[in-house]
């Protein structure tokens, strides 16, 4: 294929991801702590290379980054519900490991362990949490208290911001290099953080996204036109 | 450009549960001991294939890569009280506190609920308002006269000329996660794994909560924030069916490339 028509199918391809990116954005407006995924585009050095050239089956030049801004916190006035205030994470026990989540929309599992929404338990300084039924005041510290006394200590992990989070589902995340100190951030008890999706931004990104697919699209049949009139003119004696 | 479509689909459903949700709890505003039921959205990822190389041979990055699938809604019962309204009524008991009444089903089975508005069903037997009797089997004699029931379920009248006789006692059912429990209409709610194990105590004991009598427990829908909610979701769903006509209209302009 000719390079033009090459370069046009990939712009097409990059604006049919980045629309699924942000059809992603927009189904989780409401999701707890869900924090948008911003589609970025790779610098096209690959892409002009002859090796790229000729690969049609090659990688989508959109790479999605976690937009790490926060949400704003509401009020729920549940006593399991937690929101961290500045940057840091819950860390939940998966079967694959340890995983990061800023989703503090937690309750107690059948065994009175302190889990979230999807069962995972809720990770401390000394492991699982377990709260025998009780209503525990949590302080801004992370520490768990049952009438006064500390029962256990929420471990919250700090992730320095170069490192990449990978989302693996479920609003959890995955560390590059796993977190070692503690974070500077606030528990509050009876809060959840929004998603920082914002519906006017995404809105926008889609209107942008539509018209440059619709305009490479043109460039496609007019580059389709030429090579049309190229092959009839030319070939005229 | 299918791949949108299907995460468009997937936020479209999520938003239709949510509003099915506030629907059935707005119809409940008025019953009695009903929760309402919350709506969890979760997003889902799908991991890409590791091991996967891009054109120039270099392994895509060592960890895991995952791409958005969408987003997908979960249901959990509110395991807030509702208000206690006075009525007066001897029957009408609420419970203050996590607990649930416990009432046999036809079949045997144990429900639970939280509406107090008990009756006497056929038998003689204290029952909910549809005449299932309470587990305790608690049976009031024909000529008992001013009933009591006491905040530890202790039920006592006066029966046969003496009086402050006791009668029977109520149990409360506690679970460790209430949210667990599946509801199964007419107000009654069924123990599952997620609630975990059920046990019966005396009301003011282990922290099941105690019995008032001539109370019930309204419902815990709050109208206003139902409302608010129902918004989000309609304005969500609609977000949503935008994502899925963009990607239509993707296809539709992929299709108009080739003119023959």
């Amino acid at each position: 294929m000719s390079d033009a028509i090459a370069a046009l199918s990939d712009a097409m391809r990059n604006d049919a991801e980045t629309l699924r990116v942000i059809g992603q954005n927009v189904a989780n407006m409401e999701t707890t702590a869900y924090r948008r995924e911003i589609a970025v585009l790779r610098p096209s050095f690959d892409q002009v290379t002859d090796d790229a050239r000729v690969s049609a089956e090659r990688a989508l030049a959109v790479e999605t980054v976690v937009d790490q801004r926060p949400g704003t916190l509401k009020s729920t006035s549940e006593a399991l519900h937690l929101a961290l205030e500045g940057p840091g994470f819950f860390v939940v026990e998966t079967p694959d490991g340890e995983a990061l989540t800023r989703r503090g929309d937690f309750r107690l599992d059948s065994e009175s362990r302190l889990v979230t929404q999807a069962g995972l338990p809720v990770l401390g300084d000394n492991g699982v949490i377990r709260l025998d039924g009780a209503t525990p005041q949590i302080a801004p510290d992370g520490a768990v208290r049952i009438a006064g006394d500390v029962v256990a200590q929420l471990r919250i992990a700090q992730v320095s911001p170069e490192s990449q989070l990978t989302p693996i589902g479920g609003d959890l995340y995955r560390a590059a290099q796993l977190p070692d100190a503690d974070s500077a951030a606030r528990v509050r008890q009876g809060f959840l953080e929004t998603s920082n999706v914002e519906s006017v931004g995404e809105m926008v990104r889609l209107m942008e996204t539509m018209r440059h697919f619709e305009s490479v699209q043109r460039f496609v049949r007019g580059y389709d036109d030429m090579m049309g009139k190229a092959i009839s003119e030319l070939g005229k004696v | 450009m299918t791949d949108a479509l299907y995460v468009g689909a997937t936020g479209m459903r999520a938003h239709q549960t949510q509003v099915d949700t506030i629907a059935n709890n707005v119809a409940n505003v008025n019953t009695v001991g009903f929760r309402r039921e919350t709506v969890n959205f979760s997003s889902v990822m799908a991991a890409l294939q590791s091991g996967a190389t891009d054109p120039l041979g270099e392994s895509l990055r060592a960890n895991l890569q995952t791409r958005g699938a969408g987003a997908i809604a979960s249901l959990q019962l509110s395991t807030n009280g509702g208000e206690l309204k006075q009525t007066s009524q001897t029957l009408d008991v609420a419970i203050e506190g996590r607990g649930f009444f416990e009432v046999l089903l036809p079949d045997g089975a144990p429900a639970y609920t939280r509406a107090g508005a008990l009756t006497l069903n056929s038998e003689g037997l204290l029952a909910n308002a549809a005449g299932l009797p309470l587990s305790g089997r608690v049976a009031i004699p024909a000529d008992a006269a001013n009933l009591r029931i006491a905040p530890n379920g202790l039920v006592s009248g006066d029966v046969g000329g003496r009086t402050d006789v006791e009668i029977g006692n109520i149990e409360v059912a506690a679970f460790a996660n209430p949210a667990g429990l599946e509801g199964i209409g007419e107000n009654l709610y069924r123990a599952t794994a997620a609630s975990g194990e059920m046990q019966l105590g005396t009301p003011g004991e282990s922290g099941v909560g105690t019995l008032r009598q001539g109370y019930l427990e309204s419902s815990n829908v709050q109208l206003v924030d139902e409302l608010v909610s129902l918004m989000l979701a309609q304005r969500g769903f609609e977000m949503n069916s935008k994502i899925v006509q963009a990607a239509d209209q993707m296809l539709g302009i992929t299709n108009a490339l080739y003119r023959s």
